[in-house]
Formats: C-alpha cells, sequence, structure tokens
C-alpha cells in the first residue's frame, strides 16, 4: 500500500513537472484559495475578539437573559428605533438571580436596565441669573458681584447683536429689546440690585431673561445597574476622572467620549475636531470643511467673554493681544474674533492657548465631576420623571478612549433608572380611576363626538354660578401638597437593590469557548421563568451583528471563490486529460487499472493542492503577521469598536491554515473527480491508435 | 419638564380659551343673543360684523380681577396607558400672570407652572429647580406653543371671512374661517371657527399654513360666572375635548369646575410660593 502511494505520488510529482503551464494555473488558483482562507478567517476570528472585547467585557456580558414577551429585541447600543425598546420586565432580579448563577460556566451576573433620559443646560442669560439667585439668596456679595458682571457682559453682547440686527431692520420687538438691554445695563437698575435684589431679580428674569438664547438638551442612554457588582464584573470599564459610585448612593458615571464629543463647549469642540483632522493630514487651506469649523468656532467665541468670570478677563485680554499683536486695551469680543482667524500656520499653537489660557478660566463642560445633575425621563407610566443624581465620575472603555460609541452609555445605580424608567404602578392606576370616577366624566368616541357632545336634547349647557363675598382666595381651600425631602433622595439601601425591577441581566462565563453550550444550558434554565437567553452578538444590536454580517460576506465570497475556482480547475483538468490521452491508453495497456488511473489523477491534484495549499497559507500567515505588526487602522468609530480599538492587530490561529489546507484539497479533488473518470475511459487501443 | 406634553398643551389650550386680559369696558360688552345669525334675515354677514362677533367671543371670556379653578386633565394616547392629572389654576389678568399648581395624582403633585409676562417657568419639587418654557417651543413636540397660554383675542388677531349658516348636532352655528392678520404672530394661522347664536365657541379646527388640519377643539359645556371686578358675566368653559387629527387616536380632555373669582392672595405669583406648596 505504502509503495502504491508512493509510486502514485511520484507519478503525480512528474506529471506536475511535465505539465508546467498547467501546474502554474491551477497551483496559483489554489495558493490564491488557500491564501484568501487563511487571511479571512484570521480577520474574522480577530474582529470577533476585538468586538467582544469592546462590548463584552464593558456592557453586555457574554449572554444577557430578559423577557420573553418583550416586544423588541434587546440592543444595548440602541437598535434603529433608539431608545424605544419595549424590553418588558422582570419584576424581581432576586427571584431568578440564583437560578441563572447556578449553571455550570457562570461566573456572575448583573442586573440592568435601559433608560433614556434628557439632560437639560439653559442658556448662559438664565444660568448666570440663576446662579446669581442663588448668591442672593445666601447673600454672597463676592459671588453676586462676579454674576452681576456677567448677567451684564451678556446683555452687552445681545445689545450688540440687536444693533447689528437693527441696522438690517428694526421692528417693534427690537425697539423694545434694546429698551430692556440698555436698562439692563444701566446704574440705575443695579442700584436697586442692592435696595431691593428680590424685585431687581424678578425684572431680570422675567425681561432680560426671554432675550438670552435657549437652553440645549442632551439626551443620555443610561444603563441602571448595580454598580459595585458591575465594576467588579466588566473590567474594561476605567474611571478616568472622578471616583466609582459608592454602594447605596444615587450616582452616574458619564463615558468620556460622550463628553467630549456630544456635551463640550462648541468652541471647543470645533478646535478639538479641526485638530483631529489635522492629525490625519488634512490642512485648513484645502479643506473646506475644516474653514467652515474655524468659522462656526469664531461665530461661537462671544460666548467666551461673558463665560469668564471678570477678575479673569484682563489676564485672556493680555495673552489674546499678545498673540495678535494688538494693544492689550483692545476690547475682549473684538480679540476673539481676531484669535479665532486660524489657519494652518497658527493653528496648533492658537489651540495650545486656548488651551491653556482660556479652557482653565471658563466651564467647558456642562457639568463637572462632582455636580448633580437632574436627568428626566418620560416613564413607562406616561408621566415625566426628573431625578437629581450625583456624577461620581467619568469613565472610558480601554483600548476605546475616543470612540463615541463605547463611551455613549451612561452608567447610573439602579434605584435612580427605576424611578426614570416609571413602571406604572397599580397603585397609580387606583388613582387615576378614582380621579376620573370623581370627575364624572363620559367617554366620547371621536367618530361619534359632535353627534354625542351637541346632538343630545339639552341646549349648550350654560349654567351660571354666583360667587359671593370678596375675601382672598387662597384659604382654606388651598391644596395641601406633600412636602418633598429632597436630601433624602440622594441614597438608599444598597441590601434593597437586587428586590426590584430589572430589564435584563449579563451573565459573564467562566470559559467564553463554551458560549453555545452555556447559551443552551441558561436558555433550558430561563424558559420556565418566562425570560430567553441571547447571546452576546444579539443583545448589543447593529454591533454585534455586524460580525455575523462580515462573517456571512467573507463566507459568501470564500464559497463563490471556490466555487469558480473548481469550474476553472475542472476545466483545466479535462484539457489536461485529453492531451494526456495516449499516456493513460499506454497505461492501460501495459496493465493499469482503471482505478490506478483514477487514483493517480486525483493524487496528483491532491499533491498540488497539498503543496499549493501550503504555499497559499504560508503567504497567508506571512500576510497576517505583517497586518499584525502594522495594524489596520480603523477610520471610523464605528469600526474602532468593531476592531476593539482604534487599530485591529490580526492574530492568526492554527486551526486558520489547517482550515486553509484542508479547503484547498477538498477543492482540488472535487474538480478533479470528472476528469479522472474520463482517463479511466480511456481505451489502451484506441490511444494507441493515436485517436482522441 | 415635569408632565405630559401633550397633557401641557391641554393645559395652554385651557388658558388660550380662558384667559381674559384685554377687557373692553362692561358697557361695550355685548350682551348674550346678540348673536342670533347673520343680519339681515340670513344675508352673508360682511366683515364688520364678523369682528364684531368676534369681539363678544373675546369680551365674554375677559376678566378683569382674578380667577381660581380646578381642572382635571386626562390625556389620551395611542398605544399607551391614559394619564390623567388634577391641577389649580391662579390668574390674575391684570398683571398677565398665571399659576398652574398640580395636586394629583401623588407623583405629580407639587409641580407647577407659573407664567410672568411672555415668561413661562416650570417647577419640579423633586428636582428643586426651575425651568424656562420658551416661547417658541413646541412644547414636546405637541401642536402647542406659547401663543396658547394668550388671553383670547381673536377680534385682534384674525380677519374672519363668512363660510356659511351651519348646523353642529342640534345647534345653529356661524361657522366662520379666521386668517391670521399680517405681523402678527400666532400658532395657528389659519381657524375655522363654530360659535352659536349666544357668542359661545362650540367647535374650533386648528390649521396649518397649508391647511392642514391639525387639532379639532369641542366646547359643549361653558360656565357663567358674575365677577364683582368686572361687573359683569365671564364665561368659562366647563368641558374641552381636544382632538389631535395629526396623531389620530391621541386626545385631551379638561373638565373646569369650583371657579371663583375672588382676589387672589397679592404674594401668589412668585416662584417662592410655589416652592413653598411642596417644601
Amino acid at each position: 500500500m505504502f509503495a502504491l502511494v508512493r509510486l502514485l505520488v511520484h507519478l503525480g510529482l512528474q506529471s506536475l513537472k511535465a505539465h508546467r503551464s498547467k501546474t502554474l494555473i491551477v497551483g496559483g488558483l489554489m495558493t490564491f484559495g488557500a491564501f484568501l482562507v487563511v487571511v479571512s478567517l484570521a480577520l474574522l476570528e480577530s474582529v470577533e475578539r476585538g468586538t467582544r472585547q469592546s462590548v463584552v467585557e464593558s456592557i453586555s456580558g457574554d449572554i444577557q437573559i430578559y423577557d420573553k414577551l418583550a416586544k423588541d429585541k434587546l440592543s444595548l447600543f440602541g437598535g434603529f428605533t433608539f431608545g424605544t425598546e419595549e424590553l418588558g420586565n422582570i419584576p424581581s432580579f432576586n427571584k431568578v438571580k440564583d437560578a441563572i448563577a447556578a449553571v455550570d460556566n457562570v461566573r456572575a451576573v448583573v442586573p440592568m436596565g435601559i433608560a433614556t433620559a434628557g439632560v437639560k443646560s439653559p442658556g448662559d442669560l438664565d444660568h448666570a441669573l440663576d446662579d446669581l439667585r442663588k448668591a442672593v439668596d445666601v447673600g454672597d456679595r463676592s459671588q453676586i458681584h462676579d454674576l452681576s458682571a456677567r448677567v451684564k457682559s451678556i446683555a452687552r453682547v445681545l445689545l450688540e447683536q440687536q444693533a447689528k440686527q437693527a441696522a438690517i431692520t428694526e421692528t417693534a420687538a427690537s425697539s423694545e429689546s434694546k429698551v430692556l438691554l440698555e436698562r439692563a445695563l444701566s446704574d440705575e437698575l443695579w442700584a436697586d440690585m442692592d435696595r431691593d435684589p428680590g424685585g431687581t431679580l424678578d425684572w431680570l428674569e422675567s425681561k432680560l431673561g426671554p432675550l438670552g438664547e435657549q437652553g440645549n438638551q442632551a439626551f443620555m442612554r443610561l444603563v441602571g445597574t448595580d454598580m459595585p457588582t458591575f465594576e467588579k464584573v466588566f473590567n474594561r470599564v476605567r474611571i478616568v476622572e472622578g471616583t466609582a459610585v459608592p454602594p447605596g448612593a444615587r450616582g452616574v458615571l458619564v463615558g468620556k467620549s460622550l463628553l467630549d464629543k456630544r456635551l463640550k463647549f462648541s468652541v471647543a469642540m470645533f478646535l478639538d475636531l479641526v485638530h483631529n483632522e489635522r492629525t490625519k493630514g488634512e490642512t485648513i487651506a484645502t479643506s473646506t470643511v475644516l474653514k467652515e469649523t474655524l468659522q462656526k468656532a469664531q461665530r461661537a467665541s462671544p460666548r467666551i467673554a461673558y463665560l469668564l468670570p471678570p477678575r479673569e478677563v484682563p489676564a485672556v485680554k493680555d495673552a489674546l493681544a499678545k498673540e495678535l499683536a494688538q494693544p492689550p486695551s483692545t476690547e475682549l469680543v473684538p480679540l476673539l474674533s481676531s484669535f479665532f482667524q486660524m489657519d494652518d500656520a497658527n493653528f496648533e499653537r492658537r489651540l495650545k492657548l486656548f488651551y491653556d489660557v482660556i479652557g482653565p478660566r471658563i466651564q467647558l463642560y456642562p457639568f463637572k465631576v462632582g455636580d448633580t445633575i437632574t436627568l428626566s425621563s418620560f416613564t413607562k407610566s406616561g408621566y415625566l420623571k426628573s431625578m437629581n443624581v450625583k456624577v461620581y465620575g467619568v469613565y472610558t472603555v480601554q483600548g476605546l478612549d475616543e470612540s463615541i460609541i463605547a463611551g455613549a452609555l451612561s452608567l447610573v445605580d439602579l434605584v435612580t433608572f427605576r424611578e426614570l424608567y416609571g413602571q406604572r404602578t397599580a397603585v397609580l392606576d387606583d388613582e387615576l380611576a378614582a380621579m376620573k370616577k370623581s370627575a364624572g366624566i363620559k367617554e366620547v368616541d371621536r367618530g361619534t363626538a359632535e353627534a354625542d357632545l351637541f346632538g343630545g336634547d339639552d341646549d349648550i349647557a350654560v349654567t351660571v354660578k354666583t360667587v359671593e363675598g370678596s375675601g382672598v382666595g387662597t384659604g382654606s381651600s388651598d391644596p395641601v401638597i406633600e412636602k418633598v425631602v429632597r436630601d433624602e433622595q440622594m441614597t438608599f439601601d444598597q441590601n434593597t437593590v437586587g428586590d426590584g425591577l430589572v430589564l435584563s441581566i449579563a451573565v459573564m462565563l467562566k470559559d467564553p469557548s463554551k458560549l453555545r453550550a452555556t447559551l443552551a444550558a441558561l436558555s433550558k434554565v430561563c424558559e420556565p421563568l418566562g425570560l430567553q437567553a441571547v447571546d452576546w452578538q444579539q443583545a448589543t444590536g447593529f454591533i454585534g451583528q455586524i460580525t455575523l454580517v462580515v462573517r456571512a460576506v467573507l463566507m459568501t465570497a470564500i464559497f463563490i471563490l471556490f466555487l469558480v475556482t473548481i469550474v476553472i480547475l475542472n476545466n483545466s483538468m479535462v484539457m489536461a486529460t485529453l492531451e494526456r490521452v495516449s499516456e493513460f491508453g499506454t497505461l492501460r495497456a501495459i496493465g493499469a487499472q482503471r482505478g490506478f488511473v483514477n487514483a493517480m489523477v486525483v493524487f496528483e491534484t491532491a499533491v498540488l493542492g497539498f503543496l499549493s495549499g501550503l504555499f497559499g497559507a504560508g503567504l497567508g500567515v506571512a500576510f497576517v503577521t505583517w497586518l499584525h505588526g502594522v495594524g489596520i487602522p480603523a477610520p471610523a468609530d464605528l469600526l474602532q469598536v468593531v476592531f476593539g480599538g482604534p487599530r485591529l492587530y490580526p492574530t492568526v490561529e492554527a486551526s486558520n491554515v489547517v482550515a486553509g489546507l484542508v479547503a484547498t484539497l477538498i477543492v482540488g479533488i472535487l474538480a478533479t473527480l470528472y476528469p479522472a473518470r474520463l482517463a479511466t475511459r480511456v481505451q489502451p487501443v484506441v490511444a494507441m491508435q493515436g485517436k482522441d | 419638564m415635569s408632565l405630559s406634553p401633550n397633557i401641557l398643551g391641554a393645559l395652554c389650550a385651557l388658558v388660550a380659551v380662558a384667559s381674559p386680559l384685554a377687557v373692553a369696558a362692561p358697557t361695550d360688552v355685548p350682551q348674550p343673543g346678540v348673536l342670533g345669525g347673520p343680519p339681515g334675515g340670513g344675508a352673508v354677514p360682511g366683515e364688520a360684523d364678523l369682528v364684531q362677533m368676534l369681539k363678544v367671543v373675546d369680551d365674554r371670556q375677559a376678566n378683569t380681577g382674578d380667577y381660581r379653578s380646578i381642572a382635571y386633565l386626562e390625556q389620551k394616547e395611542k398605544g399607551k396607558a391614559d394619564t390623567a392629572f388634577e391641577v389649580v389654576f391662579y390668574r390674575r389678568d391684570a398683571d398677565d400672570k398665571l399659576m398652574i399648581l398640580f395636586t394629583k395624582p401623588k407623583t405629580e403633585a407639587g409641580k407647577g407652572y407659573l407664567r410672568v409676562d411672555k415668561n413661562l417657568f416650570l417647577y419640579d419639587p423633586t428636582v428643586g429647580k426651575w425651568e424656562r418654557r420658551t416661547e417658541r417651543e413646541r412644547i414636546g413636540g405637541t401642536n402647542s406653543n406659547r401663543q396658547d397660554f394668550d388671553e383670547s383675542r381673536l377680534a385682534v388677531e384674525y380677519t374672519p371671512k363668512f363660510v356659511a349658516m351651519e348646523k353642529l348636532g342640534k345647534h345653529d352655528v356661524t361657522h366662520m374661517t379666521l386668517s391670521m392678520k399680517e405681523g402678527v404672530d400666532v400658532a395657528f394661522p389659519t381657524v375655522e371657527l363654530y360659535i352659536d347664536k349666544d357668542g359661545n365657541i362650540l367647535k374650533r379646527e386648528d390649521k396649518a399654513l397649508s391647511g392642514k388640519l391639525l387639532r379639532t377643539t369641542y366646547y359643549p359645556k361653558w360656565n357663567r360666572i358674575y365677577s364683582e371686578s368686572k361687573k359683569g358675566d365671564v364665561y368659562i368653559p366647563g368641558e374641552i375635548r381636544i382632538f389631535d387629527e395629526v396623531e389620530k387616536g391621541n386626545s385631551t380632555l379638561i373638565q373646569i369646575r369650583e371657579t371663583d373669582l375672588r382676589p387672589l392672595d397679592a404674594n401668589l405669583f412668585t416662584k417662592a410660593w410655589l416652592e413653598s406648596k411642596s417644601r
């Protein structure tokens, strides 16, 4: 047997040598196929590892468990219906926790819930007036002085803007604004501030306030969780500023990239954007986008004038005047306007000056670590709920510091999440039913509203009520409202966190390679609990789906390539077989059986396939090794998440090489079956007569 | 930002209808029954007649003194559970001030709105913060905005055009189309108004500039209350039903009761007063 194989290999090699052109064509195709398989599988598995690292170890866990009756699919990063998923609920985490944790290979379970909440920032003028009122309430004269100056600065800027607008078109409204702004800048008004701060503040808030710009609202996708457990389990989440949320405290951790790329002071964000593009090789001179971005920064720059505390203005003016070679007496707003006329020559210098001189003196973010912010959310009960929450820290996902997707989720304690999620309760339903009953309202259908409301026998019910007396109407009938003690709401009993509602449960595995088996086991446990278990790819929505899509596309491409290869190989082999009819006839004439001829042709291709596969796989390994060295850049944010960082450093596994070799051999052999069959049919007599 | 936006829209509508400010002298106020139909025994009324009808509508709702009332509001949104509120309204038309204090359900109690001049502030006791609602804001994406908080000034803001004498249920109504006057800033550029012979608005259709119908409001009940300050009657809707014509299936119901026109506490329309209710 061994001798036969040796003979077949020998004959195969001889034949390959003898038919060099065919060998080169067929071998080239097989080499390319093996190369492609090795590289594709290596890249695919590297991408999957990268994505897994991005999401599994930062937010999703290996498996997520949620309500089997959920209307929507769980999508931790948000799906196409951002923030509106109907995920059902798990009424009590503690009741299911133990059953899930008892499943083999489960390392940790973490309760979770998702809600979308808004964070409002008042306009600069309202902000200053709010602060001024607080300063007045506590009698902080220093603050009153500074904030009064800030209000005047804003009024001055608004007056300048009003004058520019009036130069184009003057309306009654703009004239009225001018009068109000001039009064806001008058000494008379600020003298009143000393005599009657309450009345003056009322005037400022009601008359001057509406002239300021509107506030902003940023939306945050919150992941409510048991913070101490989360921090232990998800080790890629790193707090880069502040601290972890202490047990039993209402608190939030905000993604750094969300702060930097969504919430930061607009002028700074514009400058950051230009800086980033320049580091990628763009220039202001050639990029319209960068020019426009700088123009936006310039237009927004007057805000700096009134965001700066008055005592800091001289230092900023000095620095800007020096940079611009202008006299220090120049007003700040024109200096800022000139300063933001940037080009490639001065950009980096002025960027540094901005962050060294201006940045530290103004608030670059709407809130900072340690602040208490107000989160507002439309709850499932139909009512809007607002909660005060302390910002304990800023986090990044290790390796994805710059990714807005990775930092888009803000982590909040589970109790706050439950308040903002606002599950409808039986108590509320009962209260609403009682209110409705008390009102005695009859239901009216839209379609028959006119007939129902105006078609009866009664005239329009204009009733007459005469109110006696003329006393003050806010006496004993004044409504009594339950008092709110806000300080007590900032803490809770950590031991009760597990008792309440969650939307999903993250499961981290001891051995992630046993994902499929553990998922199956968990599904069995979840079924009777009315829950479902999904892997991290399904649980992370479009991000997790990307790897599945990439895999499907690559596998399809490889399949099509091998199909084409089979056809080409088959044709080449048929042609080669026909050219060798006399050779096969001679072999048959000297005693070779059909089986031997068949084996000879197949072995010949197998030898070629093995050698080509080896060569192709070697090239693939070399290519992936090179890629590992240089890294594949992720130009888009989404790719950063998919790659698990700003660059993908693919690695090749032995299984990838084996897959390449096996695939090449299978394709080669499949393509040879028909030509081999042709070869076995050659009649020695016919072949020796020289006929095809 | 502390209550359902559509409910807020309903509140706005309520105030728009029931908010009197521009008060004509009592002697100028046409009395009920003057809108017996088009003049001239069925002849098409001219613009002057229609303007006079609108003045009647405006003046009947006008008050010069204070106002306090309780309102029940119910909001239905397609695909969502119904929500409801009970609020107390306080109004001082002489100063153009308004306070809305939420009393029920318990989760909403203590929240409130304060309007001073053209400013609308919202207070939430849970967070202890005031928030400015801007004049031009489409509140929560609803079809109400700052305009809804203004007094009824139909005769000042719109130019009427007679459409027809029609039947609304069993009632004879004058149907007119109101078009926004040039230079006037209103929420709805076109309004279809249906007024009964006494000057009660029974139906109102608010339209966009394109003519698209945005919402239909019915006023099936009106209350007449004697105002000492006005020395005359003030007409206040007892029930308002608003149907959203864009988001079909959404509707709001408002019931007003226990109206009191006696003078209110002088310090009521302040932030401190509203804060004190829950502190």
